[in-house]
């Protein structure tokens, strides 16, 4: 699994989306594979299985759970920049999770096979203190910072007060308003709040590096499938054109699935969704991306 | 800033955001209370509120706490 760099992606998938989806739905999209199931995978018996495996919830990090919900928020709320932000983000979790060595099933339910670049192993089977100390002694912390100069490099400008004025807002007028009024925040608040994810994801790196350095004192391994003091745990035993084959045999029954849905429901559900008045949307990748 | 939801529109003073000094501060306590005490800052509601609530939630309570006083 990976850690803030759920939280940097969040401004680097703003950035090309600009006015055309949600921040707080891309930040709720992210987080949502884990949201509501972090808490039992450190419980369970078989923590990798479990967290991204069939059976178990490892549907939670598949393409079609983020399609499902950026269709029912747009049922629900007719609102696009919701749906489309959900959706991206949790793609964007989805692929990001790929990098760890339990992977995930990205074309479930039409194909089950992992898919994974076994960067850095998945180690909750270690608990949450372990899980984190392993993860920030590997390829993992490092893809964090790879993230964090990303960001830094490509997208610093997101974080600033203006981008927040004359893009975040007017992209999500009405969840904005609302906080401003329930919270009674005003605009520097805001911005705060906004700028809140990037400083989570800065400082729980900086803290969880710092500990597994010099608390927990575990060896820094920053090697393709490090930390080497943890376990293997890839949950299939498939070699790799069996991973190709089947997993492109489910992307293509996918793709057809996505099809067929926006033909039946989806296009319906996106024509009767409404945008905020300062946001326009082309056709094709130029409805979601500027 | 103009917050617009359904018919309201409200005029708020403009952002400014607090100093670089500021954020670097309060990066460093957090990343103190988050080594210190790991789970109970370094989770998904108080990390992305930490910066909310020091800089702007807490100063705000102080103040009327301040004029309550002097009242």
């Amino acid at each position: 699994m990976s850690w803030a760099a759920h939280e940097f992606e969040n401004y680097f998938l703003q950035k090309h989306v600009g006015l055309k989806a949600s921040f707080l739905a891309i930040a709720l999209g992210t987080f949502g594979p884990d949201l509501f199931t972090k808490a039992f995978v450190y419980s369970s018996d078989d923590p990798a299985q479990f967290h991204r495996g069939w059976p178990g919830v490892g549907f939670t990090h598949s393409f079609i759970f983020g399609l499902v919900g950026g269709a029912l928020v747009l049922a629900t709320t007719r609102s696009r920049s919701w749906a489309v932000g959900i959706l991206i983000g949790q793609w964007a979790h989805v692929l990001t999770d790929i990098c760890d060595s339990a992977g995930v099933m990205p074309f479930f339910p039409f194909s089950t096979e992992p898919v994974t670049i076994g960067m850095w192993k998945h180690a909750a089977s270690l608990g949450r203190y372990g899980d984190a100390t392993a993860y920030y002694s590997s390829l993992g912390g490092v893809w964090d910072l790879f993230w964090l100069l990303m960001l830094a490099a490509f997208a610093s400008r997101t974080l600033r007060p203006s981008y927040f004025r004359n893009v975040i807002v007017p992209a999500d007028p009405r969840a904005w308003g609302w906080l401003h009024r329930r919270l009674r925040l005003p605009e520097q608040g805001l911005l705060l709040l906004y700028q809140g994810f990037c400083f989570y994801g800065l400082g729980r790196m900086t803290a969880w590096f710092l500990r597994a350095r010099f608390a927990d004192r575990a060896p820094f391994q920053p090697v393709w499938g490090g930390p080497r003091y943890v376990q293997g745990n890839d949950l299939s035993d498939a070699g790799p054109l069996e991973v190709i084959v089947r997993t492109g045999v489910g992307g293509a029954l996918f793709i057809v699935f996505v099809l067929l849905c926006w033909r039946l429901v989806l296009r319906r559900l996106w024509e009767r969704g409404e945008d905020p008045p300062s946001v326009i949307r082309g056709r094709g990748l130029a409805a979601i991306f500027h | 800033m103009s917050v617009r939801s359904g018919t309201e529109d409200e005029q708020v003073a403009p952002a400014v955001a607090p100093p670089l000094v500021a954020y670097v501060a309060v990066l460093v306590v957090y990343v103190a209370l988050g080594y210190l005490l790991r789970s109970v800052v370094l989770n998904w509601i108080v990390g992305p509120l930490f910066l909310l609530a020091v800089l702007h939630l807490v100063p705000r309570l102080v103040g009327r706490r301040g004029s309550g006083d002097a009242g």
